[in-house]
């Protein structure tokens, strides 16, 4: 079988002293949609982390077969990963359009560059209204648009998605996951999702795992991880 | 007063830019033709301050870095200057490329430290190397190189004004156009650069390091290039500065100049171009003033017969009157009442809410002070975003692998 897009094989992840993760296995294949659940302080910020080099990390996370453990955030960045992270962090003193420029760092073609932006006006309105007003004076559902929408100017592989539905209303979420659905149909864009919403993501992801202290206890399709009795007890509530 | 709304871009816009440039040249046509050559010293030594002041800007108020140093990096100009023109007979003219590239490469040193190192750290380096330089200089070393010593080094650099130059102006007031526009194309230049894809890196370094990294910015990329550009500045400021002075020593580049360049960048807007001109303003003109009020008022006088001492304590008391007031500079502040009678909107933003049409666009609304931690500087950054500088991240962090193409973006 051939090696999945990405690859995380007995990942450690630790800060400092305390270690975070304990021995991580999960791939997310070539197109494919991958949601990550798991309770608060389970480890699936640190994992997505782990993945950017954002944090010390043993074991081995490879990305089309390329070891990425050891490399800084940029380089990572580079291959073709996108990460969207939890609580956003936009650029607060540049404009909504500068921070998707910014979001286009590693590319060149203007004319591009430009498409995209007016694409992600075209899926977020709200932000085509802003486009010049600085990105620190929005509302956090209007932030976490614009990160989104930042991530995706890179033109990424890899989408790593950090609770993209925190802080948005109900509508806008649906509407952010019919896009991100678009996007994985259209451009085989393959996405690693944590998300609170289980039901709503475990609608759009093909498959899923739920980590516990920081390894995976269970991990299968969509309809099997929703199918377990402990897991639907956990985090489906019924 | 009824507002005027103007599109960017527009002709109309363009009237009020080319109203505005023409308004600066008659400026500096002006001032040369009413002032004293005193007077116009004094307005020279601005126009050199404000150059290195918009170097610390670039680095400090834009990217967010701290740098005490800057004093080293105008030195380095004056001296380079200085040496080349007394010891070996070069044109003014032609030392200032060779402190420029001189500048580039110390900044450019400097700025190293800068890709492990944050905040405080970052700063007691920066601050070792300006406090080192006056010393070297004085030290054998420094003589050894024909810097004069603790005495300093003279230099005489005077311009005749050419014959086919028709305004009727004093030869001192003929080196102060000629320093005008040298500053007016280094403004342009940097305008340019703060709103490259350069300078958007360097502002969202600022605003969030670790977003910033996520982006596929390199940091270490954005932050040589901004201290390098920004020692640039700094020397090519010490050179103009000779055209004004003719004595450069060790008590001039000083790390008492690196303070007034900070409360200069303060003062004018930190994270603004146009606000190191305000900047430079103070930093010639608040002293001056300040020691001679302090000559004026009575109690002082009958206090000590020494009145000159409490003008740096009414400079003080301005400056922390100022803060408390303007925390973000005058330049901000300044736009802010502008946009009371003349509002300039981006094209398609026209039905936008807020119209931003200030030339400090990228600054931050704090107007840059929150600067120096760029893991704090951000106010929408959520608790879940840590500074990385502070985990134990991957080893290879500061070392960026050769670059393929250039990318940097040229102005
Ligand atoms: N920067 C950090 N420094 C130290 N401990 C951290 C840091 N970030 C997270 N942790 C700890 O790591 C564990 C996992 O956190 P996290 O990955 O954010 O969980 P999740 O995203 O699943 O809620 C938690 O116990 C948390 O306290
Ligand atoms: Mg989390």
């Amino acid at each position: 079988m051939a090696e999945a897009l990405l690859q995380l094989s007995d990942v450690h992840a630790a800060y400092g002293e305390v270690e975070v993760l304990r021995g991580l296995d999960l791939e997310v294949g070539e197109g494919e949609v991958v949601v990550l659940l798991g309770a608060n302080g389970a480890g699936k910020t640190t994992t997505l982390r782990a993945i950017c080099g954002m944090v010390g990390t043993r074991g081995s996370v490879r990305l089309a077969g390329q070891e990425l453990v050891g490399r800084p955030t940029e380089w990572v960045i580079r291959q073709g990963i996108a990460h969207v992270p939890q609580g956003r962090g936009v650029f607060g003193s540049l404009s909504v359009e500068e921070n998707l420029r910014v979001g286009a760092w590693n590319r060149r073609d203007t004319a591009g560059i430009q498409a995209d932006i007016e694409r992600w006006y075209g899926v977020f309105p709200r932000l085509a209204e802003r486009r010049t007003q600085l990105a620190g004076g929005m509302s956090g559902g209007e932030q976490q648009m614009l990160a989104v929408a930042r991530g995706l100017m890179g033109r990424p592989r890899l989408l790593l998605l950090d609770e993209p539905s925190l802080g948005l209303a109900q509508i806008i979420t649906r509407e952010l996951f019919r896009q991100l659905e678009q996007i994985n149909r259209e451009e085989s864009v393959s996405m690693l999702i944590v998300e609170q919403n289980a039901e709503l993501a475990l609608s759009f992801a093909g498959r899923g795992y739920v980590l516990e202290s920081g390894s995976i206890v269970l991990g299968g399709t969509a309809d099997e991880v929703r199918g377990n009795e402990d897991m639907r007890r956990a985090y489906l509530g019924y | 007063m009824k507002t005027r709304v103007v599109l960017e871009g527009s002709r109309a816009h363009r009237l009020w830019q080319g109203a505005g440039l023409a308004l600066a040249v008659l400026v500096a046509l002006a001032l040369p033709l009413l002032s004293s050559d005193f007077r116009i010293g004094q307005f020279s030594l601005v126009i050199a301050y404000a150059v290195a002041v918009l170097g610390l800007n670039l680095v400090t108020g834009f990217t967010g870095q701290v740098s005490l140093g800057h004093g080293a990096f105008f030195g380095l100009g004056a001296y380079t200057t200085a040496i080349l023109v007394t010891d070996h007979g070069w044109a003014w003219a032609a030392t200032v490329p060779v402190a420029a590239l001189l500048g580039l490469a110390l900044g450019f040193v400097v700025g190293i430290p800068a890709l492990r190192l944050h905040g405080l750290y970052l700063a007691v380096i920066t601050l070792a190397v300006g406090v080192a330089f006056p010393v070297v200089v004085s030290q054998p070393v420094g003589l050894a190189l024909g810097t004069g010593g603790v005495a300093g080094k003279t230099v005489q650099v005077s311009w005749d004004k050419p014959a086919w130059f028709g305004l009727d102006v004093s030869d001192r007031g003929w080196t102060f156009i000629v320093m005008a526009a040298i500053a007016g194309v280094l403004f342009w230049l940097a305008t340019g650069l703060v709103r490259s894809r350069m300078g958007r890196a360097m502002v969202a370094l600022r605003d969030n390091g670790t977003a910033a990294a996520i982006a596929g910015i390199w940091p270490a990329e954005v932050k040589t290039v901004a201290f390098a550009i920004s020692a640039l500045y700094g020397a090519v400021g010490g050179c103009l500065y000779l055209l004004t002075t003719p004595i450069v020593s060790p008590a001039t580049v000083g790390f008492t100049i690196t303070l007034l360049f900070i409360t200069a960048m303060v003062l004018g807007g930190a994270a603004t171009v146009s606000g190191a001109w305000i900047g430079g303003i103070a930093m010639v003109f608040l002293p001056y003033y300040t020691a001679e009020w302090a000559g004026q008022i009575p109690v002082l006088r009958e206090l000590t017969d020494q009145p000159g001492l409490f003008a740096n304590v009414i400079y003080g008391l301005i400056l922390i009157v100022f803060i408390y007031f303007v925390p973000a500079g005058l330049v901000p502040l300044l736009t802010r009442l502008r946009t009371r009678f003349l509002v300039i909107v981006p094209p398609e933003a026209a039905a936008g809410p807020t119209p931003s049409g200030s030339d400090t666009t990228p600054g931050a609304p704090d107007g840059g002070l929150a600067g120096p931690s760029p893991a704090i500087g951000g106010p929408v950054t959520a608790a879940g975003d840590h500074d990385l500088s502070h985990d134990p991240g991957p080893p290879a962090r500061a070392m960026a692998p050769p670059r393929g193409s250039s990318q940097e973006e040229r102005t």
